[in-house]
């Protein structure tokens, strides 16, 4: 038991939110035109949770070294990802997936309207 | 728990190894690593942001979360950024950054301002971009959808002001079929797109929690907006 106005220190740091940052990184990763920037945030985060390099993540989940690299340089969509990589988010109960699922669906509307635009423009200034 | 009153007051010998460790592993572009050392340390980059912005004088930022929690993870990034140039024989990255990371809070955080009153009547009118939000909102009511008006009317009782309106607007640009809202709600309510992004969702997930606990709030259960 604690004593009333002991200054023991248990030394454990407080649960912050790591959605923002999460965000933030698929934001980079956009202007780094990964294909699927939030995709690849998220499975960076999941393997950040559990403190493995890729070697290592992808032998606890059975899964190959390439196969991690690829979800974690935006060529695995969203929706496609590994199990393991909501499974660990989730747990963590540091991450609102919601909110990240959010902006994969807003970068992917984006995305779309903008290669339309640019089809668009294409056809109209193609010779006819 | 005991507070922490330095940034590396309750510095661990094996701390300053783990932290080396982390940033040898981000400068190798492992950005795993980088989500482990938020992780592990976020408490002292937290404790430093909030020192500078109390000496800037915004004492009113420490009471908003979402703010300040954006505020940490600039600061982050910050590191992030000039992680290259960290020497594991010098301070503690958050410590060698610090000008860098009070450069970016500063540009964030501005001139002091005063803060806003929640309830003084003035507030929305002053945030609303064209003063007619209110309209909008019960004009939607006058399409007669009870379950929407039901979920306005519980979330203007339990948000802000300028976080209700946040909210409504982002779901009329959502609805006008904007790419992007979280950046056109935080041009017209000058917030960072981020923020406008955490505010929604949390009322989201508060709507939730209120629908699913009280009774009244029942038909509110399967609405689109509530759905995952």
């Amino acid at each position: 038991m604690r004593a009333v106005g002991s200054v023991e220190d248990d030394r454990r740091e407080p649960e912050s939110d790591l959605t923002l940052l999460c965000l933030r990184l698929a934001e980079g990763f956009r202007l780094d035109e990964y294909e699927h920037p939030v995709a690849a945030a998220v499975a960076v985060a999941a393997r950040g949770i559990t403190g493995l390099g890729q070697m290592k993540f992808a032998e606890r989940f059975g899964r190959s070294e390439a196969d991690v690299d690829a979800a974690e340089t935006g060529a695995v969509a969203f929706i496609d990802l590994s199990a393991e990589v909501g499974d660990l988010l989730e747990a963590s109960q540091r991450f609102d997936l919601l909110q990240l699922a959010d902006l994969d669906r807003a970068f992917r509307r984006y995305r779309s309207s903008r290669m339309q635009l640019w089809s668009t423009g294409s056809r109209a200034s193609s010779p006819a | 728990m005991a507070k922490i009153t330095h940034a590396e007051g309750n510095l661990r010998s094996d701390d300053r190894s783990r932290v080396a460790e982390l940033m040898a592993r981000i400068v190798d572009g492992d950005d795993a690593a980088f989500f482990m050392l938020v992780s592990e340390f976020d408490s002292r980059v937290a404790y430093i942001v909030r020192q500078f912005v109390t000496d800037m004088g915004r004492r009113d930022i420490l009471a908003d979360e979402d703010e300040l929690s954006g505020l940490v993870t600039d600061a982050w990034l910050v590191i992030r950024e000039r992680a290259g140039g960290w020497s594991a024989d010098g301070a503690m990255p958050w410590r060698w950054a610090h000008l860098a990371i009070r450069h970016r809070v500063s540009e964030a955080v501005g001139h002091r301002t005063t803060p806003l009153m929640e309830d003084d009547g003035v507030e929305e009118a002053a945030w609303s971009p064209t003063g007619d939000c209110e309209d909008l909102v019960l004009t939607r009511l006058r399409c007669g959808d009870p379950r929407l008006a039901l979920m306005l009317t519980t979330l203007k009782a339990n948000l802000s002001g300028r976080d209700y309106l946040v909210v409504v607007e982002y779901l009329q640009q959502q609805s006008f079929g904007d790419p992007s809202p979280s950046h056109t709600v935080g041009r017209l309510y000058r917030v960072k797109p981020d923020n406008v992004r955490q505010i929604y969702h949390r009322a989201r997930k508060r709507m939730r929690k209120l629908a699913a606990d009280d009774p009244e709030l029942e038909s509110l259960r399967g609405f689109w907006w509530l759905a995952a």
